[in-house]
């Protein structure tokens, strides 16, 4: 009788969570990273270094909305050899496929970095975002430039 | 092929007069054949029982026609059936097997309430998964957003789906493993019904014994049939 009733008992003590709402996650804070950053960097100038590209970011003034602060903010870099815009997906500027790389605001002196293109040569398409760890903020204006 | 030369045998032996032993279930009117043989069951030196004879064969019988019936009650088996159905172990208490009956009563209150449990994840992952795709396409359709678990952790939406197809996958287990412990115990109470039926019919027991006694020597021939009709 006693393992019956434990093994009726049995279901109420380990029940299944009840469905959340539709809109449940429409909620900044249930998201990593809160508000995504903003507004979005802006690249001032390209130049070419040997094999790197120098980024010119300087106009940049994105912080992260949750602290009011860019010092924990990272940017990150993204290269193509075709327009993002040709294949017609926006998800192509956030694709970690055309990343070159990044850096992290505290460890810069200057909004001004090289990022490394090997020995490419042709035209290159360029263009960044900042990250706050959680979120990505929307792309920069895409700059363009002739590699010898 | 045994059972019908058998068979064959006795039913001779019966016409020719071959001494029979038969046990019946209360037929009064059983036919049998009777002799009366002298034996001596005293016990001989060493403690054993001993039976002696003159040096002819000599065949033993005796007409027991007052036993009572052997076998018990028919069960239902559609009654059986429809219990094991609708009540956990209903089938097998039923036919008294109790162990049975604890067995799957067992069995079928977990699987129930893991079908229930697999269900209910089922709808919650479901709503986890469309809340995140609904709320990643509204605030940023460009980004692959991480929403926090209730579980703990993050999870993007593609992760949220991977739940949701795995609780349909454990609830296809599941209910595979619920219809397992059903039919297995309809089969079970099945067999136990078959066996208390096959056993609640009447029987007429045949045993034919032959005692070859020789002076010095003992031949004891023994031969049991049962024949149930």
């Amino acid at each position: 009788m006693a393992f019956f009733t434990v093994l009726v008992l049995c279901p109420f003590c380990f029940c299944a969570d009840d469905p959340v709402d539709r809109d449940y996650f429409m909620n900044p804070e249930l998201v990593k990273g809160g508000a995504k950053p903003a507004p979005a960097p802006v690249i001032a100038a390209l130049s070419e270094n040997g094999d790197y590209v120098v980024v010119d970011f300087t106009g940049t003034a994105t912080v992260d909305p949750d602290t009011g602060l860019s010092t924990e903010l990272v940017y990150l870099f993204y290269g193509t050899t075709t327009h993002p815009d040709s294949a017609g997906n926006r998800a192509d500027y956030y694709d970690d496929y055309y990343r070159l790389g990044s850096i992290k605001h505290s460890g810069l002196t200057e909004l001004k970095v090289a990022v490394y293109v090997g020995s490419y040569t042709g035209r290159a398409y360029i263009w960044m975002t900042a990250h706050d760890g959680g979120r990505e903020s929307d792309h920069s204006n895409v700059m363009e430039i002739d590699l010898n | 092929m045994y059972k019908k030369i058998l068979q064959l045998f006795l039913i001779c032996s019966i016409f020719t007069g071959t001494p029979l032993f038969a046990a019946g279930n209360g037929t009064p009117e059983v036919d049998c054949f009777h002799r009366e043989v002298q034996y001596d069951y005293s016990m001989n030196d060493s403690g054993a029982e001993r039976e002696t004879g003159s040096d002819e064969t000599v065949h033993a019988g005796e007409c027991i026609n007052n036993l009572t019936p052997q076998g018990g009650e028919k069960v239902s088996l559609r009654k059986a059936l429809l219990l094991d159905l609708l009540v956990p172990g209903g089938g097998h208490f039923y036919t008294g097997n109790t162990g049975f009956g604890i067995t799957f009563a067992s069995l079928k209150v977990i699987g129930l309430w893991s079908l229930y449990y697999c269900y209910s994840d089922w709808k919650y992952r479901r709503s986890l998964y469309y809340s995140a795709r609904d709320a990643n396409e509204s605030m940023d359709p460009d980004h692959r957003l991480y929403f926090e678990d209730p579980d703990g952790g993050y999870k993007t939406v593609d992760e949220y789906e991977r739940d949701y197809d795995r609780a349909a996958q454990r609830i296809t287990f599941a209910v595979l493993a619920n219809v397992l412990v059903y039919a297995s115990s309809m089969i079970f109470t099945y067999y136990h019904v078959v066996r208390i039926n096959e056993n609640a019919v009447p029987t007429f027991e045949i045993q034919y014994s032959c005692a070859n006694n020789v002076s010095g020597r003992e031949v004891l021939l023994t031969a049991r049939y049962l024949y149930r009709y």
